[in-house]
């Protein structure tokens, strides 16, 4: 899924000067299943801002919201009569999130109060690491399940480079070689021969932005 | 008048040893100022990152967690979780000009009464030191 | 919060035996009765007995007064005795509030006209608070009298015969193909006459012929699940056949391993374990003569290579040294760190030993071992009556040197550390509830620990452990039902997110995430009627209300029935 965490609040509180009255707008999806966005988290940051104004003498007025999902068109016209009676917007959803809000309201200015990180698995209670840099074309069937594209420091996609050194990425920090973990799970499933197919450069186009934002459409779910 | 400044403290007592203590200050018939609030918790880990910050934003001067000793709680982490929350809040208040000094635990026993109000008293006079929060 | 209109407050006044009438004069009742939704104003000499307050009960029924507040000392003071009211005939005890004027107000305020003020304010906020208060009711399912011991050796066996004298259906697992476990290999107690056998052979024969307990031996532990009042513990015989034994309670009894010590110098003959040397002195001593009929001189015991905290080698030893010295006239020495004499008697043992001339010798260096014609030679720098840096190293020649075996956590910890959620301490050992309190308890309701499993100890501390088991788990099957206060956390499916934090952090697993919401964050609709989705769901009778759930929620989907955010807000505020 896709995690984030809170900008620091004095870079918020920035950002936020000219205004005397926001809404606080959360996101019950995602950036709540990471703690950095749920009703909590508006709660804490909402109570945060109030008292950082209120000591430099300049009150500030938070109504506070928390949508199902603010990537979704409906669930943020929810926040409507809120938006209306406020001079700006902070949402702590991801930067799906943040645009939907913005595109919803149009005429009001719409600040993020996250950094939207990466899409990645939960490793333990309060730890979250990357898995998935949405490529646009998986090639998880080849490299046995782990993805080199988003684990690999240096992205290679066809087998490690000199600085792989028992079981370990160059870069060091105990980060784990990419490709070391993508030779022992293919030797482990018995598929070791995946290791000399090639992979080819990805595509333009569907791998990257230069036509745009990538869309996907399915003919057969439009209305 | 710094004299006559009273720092309004609110302590989270744990149910299982924070609380228990605070009895005894009573029946040790040791002092504690008036202007303490006691609220009485089950454990410390229901103490809510969003009650510590509310407490300081409705007025409070400093805020005090009493807790079990570390693995001691009889919910197993309740304490820690409280410790760690207290430390994700101590880089909010930095963040936002709040002095740390505000928000601070104490582990303690239930036969702790004097260290409950040795505790209370300290942070008593720092908090006068420090003065009235600055957010109120 | 409800309007004012709908709360009816009663305000009782305990006057404590008279140590607060001094607070409590009549311009403080008519400050008390004057306060916000207060209907009724009655006061008390001594609310604490269970009598008075069935009394006031009976008062308050007939009154208009939907709540109350009790203005007195300590909350704690009066719960006991809340519980135990009968739910059905009066107020429900959640409807009651403590305002602790006397530890918080009149004792710790020296200045009386001061402490009347700090009372009004505690009061005036325990009212509003008040308003907040909602009956909780409580609930109670039905349990069978029966109950699993796992683990056939003698703590399982103690347990399940303490269960079945108390006419509980015991079903006893045991991994081995019969009953017993290790405990055969002890030869004599340390502090009483008889020999471990006959009391054994006598457990084990009282086990098979009691008509309460069903023994199920070569069964391999494959799993457990369930909870209080249907536990299912999954086992397989040598054929592979799986089946499931049930029982309200489990008390988990399967000991620990042991790791013979033979690496290196001490595969050598002359090293042997505590088990082989009990062995030895079993046969009367015969074997401590070798083959050319010279016997073995000398003996020496090595302790804490191993096992440092565990107090049994320590209890054997200096058993089998009273033993070398009394029967059979060997020198023995015993080489350890500290003597471990925290054992009902051990204390006289030990002085017996040094008396009969065992000598102990203590170490800080592990002691050197080098083998010296068929002899083992051990060196050793004796620590406790070093002076002025003397160096006082020994060289002992033994004929027989006696090194512990490791204890080690069963294999079966792990997995059911895993499928009960049981936290394992550092070792790996399952941990207890409460070290001081509860020791044979878990944090899983219905399931006891006992013996080598929670931490390896002697005999008789397991066998006591084994009995405190048993009682816990008469205590909890003898009424034949359970009844729990719903006072716990609540979730709110519509609201959950499915994180996962809440079963992460709950320290009595008393969360699971079932299919049973109507709608969660993903729903977009088109979905069909019936369709469920996954939602965190609190089980009541697992859950011990300490609230680290709410606090950690990201969502605010949990309440805290007898304590809510409401509670707490009003309490924080001036």
């Amino acid at each position: 899924m896709i995690k984030a965490e809170q900008k620091p609040v004095d870079e918020i509180l920035d950002f936020l000067k000219p205004h005397r009255k926001i809404l606080l707008a959360g996101c019950n999806a995602c950036v709540a299943v990471c703690h950095a966005g749920g009703e909590k988290e508006v709660g804490i940051l909402s109570s945060a801002l109030k008292m950082a104004r209120k000591k430099a003498g300049q009150k500030i007025e938070i109504l506070e919201d928390c949508s199902t999902r603010q990537c979704e068109p409906e669930f943020v016209q929810e926040l409507k009569e809120k938006a209306e009676e406020v001079e700006a917007v902070l949402s702590i959803a991801c930067g799906v999130g943040v645009q939907t809000v913005a595109r919803m309201f149009s005429d009001i200015p719409v600040y993020p109060g996250l950094n939207t990180t990466f899409m990645g698995e939960t490793d333990e209670l309060g730890v979250w690491i990357e898995r998935c840099q949405a490529c646009g074309n998986c090639v998880l069937h080849v490299t046995g399940g782990v993805c080199p594209v988003a684990r690999c420091a240096k992205q290679l996609l066809n087998g490690p480079c000199g600085g792989s050194q028992d079981g370990e990425c160059e870069i060091g920090n105990d980060v784990p070689c990419a490709w070391q973990q993508i030779y022992d799970r293919l030797k482990t499933i018995g598929q070791l021969h995946r290791m000399e197919e090639i992979i080819p450069v990805k595509k333009w186009g569907r791998e990257s932005r230069d036509k745009g934002p990538r869309t996907i459409s399915r003919e057969d779910l439009k209305l | 008048m710094v004299e006559s400044f009273s720092p309004r403290i609110v302590a989270f007592c744990c149910d299982k040893s924070g609380y228990v203590a605070a009895d005894m200050v009573g029946k040790l018939r040791l002092s504690l100022p008036e202007s303490l609030d006691i609220v009485r918790v089950p454990c410390a880990g229901r103490i809510d990152a969003l009650h510590l910050l509310q407490a300081l934003e409705k007025g409070a001067d400093g805020v005090l967690i009493f807790a079990c000793h570390e693995e001691n709680c009889q919910s197993l982490t309740g304490n820690i979780r409280a410790k760690a929350r207290m430390g994700y809040l101590h880089g909010i208040m930095e963040r936002i000009g709040l002095e740390k000094e505000r928000l601070d635990l104490c582990n303690l026993a239930t036969n702790n009464g004097a260290k409950f109000a040795e505790t209370v008293l300290q942070k008593f006079d720092e908090l006068k030191k420090l003065g009235p929060s600055p957010v109120e | 919060m409800r309007s004012s209109k709908e709360c009816r407050i009663a305000i009782v006044i305990d006057h404590c035996e008279g140590t607060l009438s001094h607070i409590f004069d009549e311009a403080m009742v008519r400050y008390f009765s004057g306060l916000p939704c207060v209907v009724s104003c009655y006061q008390d000499d001594n609310l604490s007995s269970p009598r008075r307050l069935e009394k006031l009960v009976a008062k308050l029924r007939k009154g208009k007064a939907d709540r109350a507040v009790i203005v007195g000392g300590s909350p704690k003071r009066y719960e006991a005795s809340f519980r135990r009211l009968d739910l059905g005939t009066g107020f429900n005890p959640y409807m009651f509030l403590v305002a602790n004027v006397r530890e918080q107000a009149v004792w710790t305020i020296p200045d009386v006209e001061r402490a009347k003020e700090k009372t009004k304010t505690i009061v005036a906020k325990r009212i509003r608070e008040a308003t907040c208060l909602s009956p909780i009711g409580e609930e109670k399912f039905e349990l069978s009298k029966n109950a699993i011991v796992l683990g056939g050796g003698v703590v399982g066996m103690r347990a399940a015969l303490a269960l079945a004298d108390a006419n509980i259906q015991v079903t006893l697992l045991s991994r081995a193909k019969d009953i017993g476990g290790k405990a055969i290999q002890l030869t004599h107690f340390y502090d009483r006459p008889g020999e471990v056998s006959s009391w054994f052979k006598d457990q084990v024969k009282k086990v098979k012929k009691h008509p309460n307990i069903a023994v199920k031996t070569s069964v391999e532990l494959k799993g457990l699940e369930g909870s209080l009042g249907d536990y299912r513990v999954k086992v397989e015989d040598p054929s592979g056949k799986r089946r499931e034994v049930e029982g309200s309670a489990v008390i988990l009894a399967m000991g620990n391993d042991v790791i013979p010590n033979t690496e290196g110098i001490f595969g050598h003959q002359r090293f042997i374990s505590p088990p082989q040397m009990e062995a030895m002195l079993a046969d009367g001593g015969k074997s401590l003569v070798t083959d050319k009929e010279r016997p073995l001189q000398t003996v020496t015991f090595i302790l804490d290579l191993v096992n440092e905290t565990i107090k049994i080698d320590s209890a054997n030893a200096i058993k089998n040294a009273i033993l070398l010295r009394e029967n059979h006239d060997r020198a023995v020495y015993v080489i350890c760190r500290d003597v471990k004499v925290s054992l009902d008697g051990m204390e006289k043992q030990y002085r017996k030993a040094r008396e009969m001339g065992v000598i102990f010798i203590k170490y800080d260096d592990p002691p050197k071992f080098s083998l010296v014609n068929g002899q083992i030679n051990v060196e050793v720098k004796e620590v406790s009556i070093q002076m002025r840096g003397d160096d006082y190293s020994l060289s002992i020649l033994s004929d027989l040197v006696v090194v512990s075996e490791r204890f080690v956590p069963s294999k079966d910890n792990q997995m059911l550390a895993d499928v009960l959620g049981i936290p394992l301490a550092e070792e790996g050992f399952l941990m207890d509830e409460n070290p001081q309190f509860a020791r044979v308890r878990t944090n899983r309701r219905g399931v006891f620990i006992a013996g080598g499993c929670r931490y390896p100890q002697t005999l008789d501390e397991s066998l006591v452990e084994a009995e405190a088991a048993a009682a816990g788990v008469t205590e909890l099957l003898s009424q034949g039902f359970f009844g729990y206060d719903l006072a716990v956390a609540e979730i709110d499916p519509a609201k959950c997110a499915a994180c996962l934090t809440c079963p992460r952090v709950c320290p009595h697993s008393a969360i699971v995430v079932e299919r049973y919401a109507e709608g969660n964050v993903y729903v977009t609709g088109g979905y069909e009627k019936d369709f469920r989705w996954k939602a965190a769901r609190v089980l009541p009778m697992q859950c011990y209300g300490c609230g680290i759930c709410v606090s950690s929620c990201p969502t605010k989907a949990i309440t805290l029935k007898h304590l809510t955010d409401d509670e707490i807000s009003l309490q924080v505020g001036v």
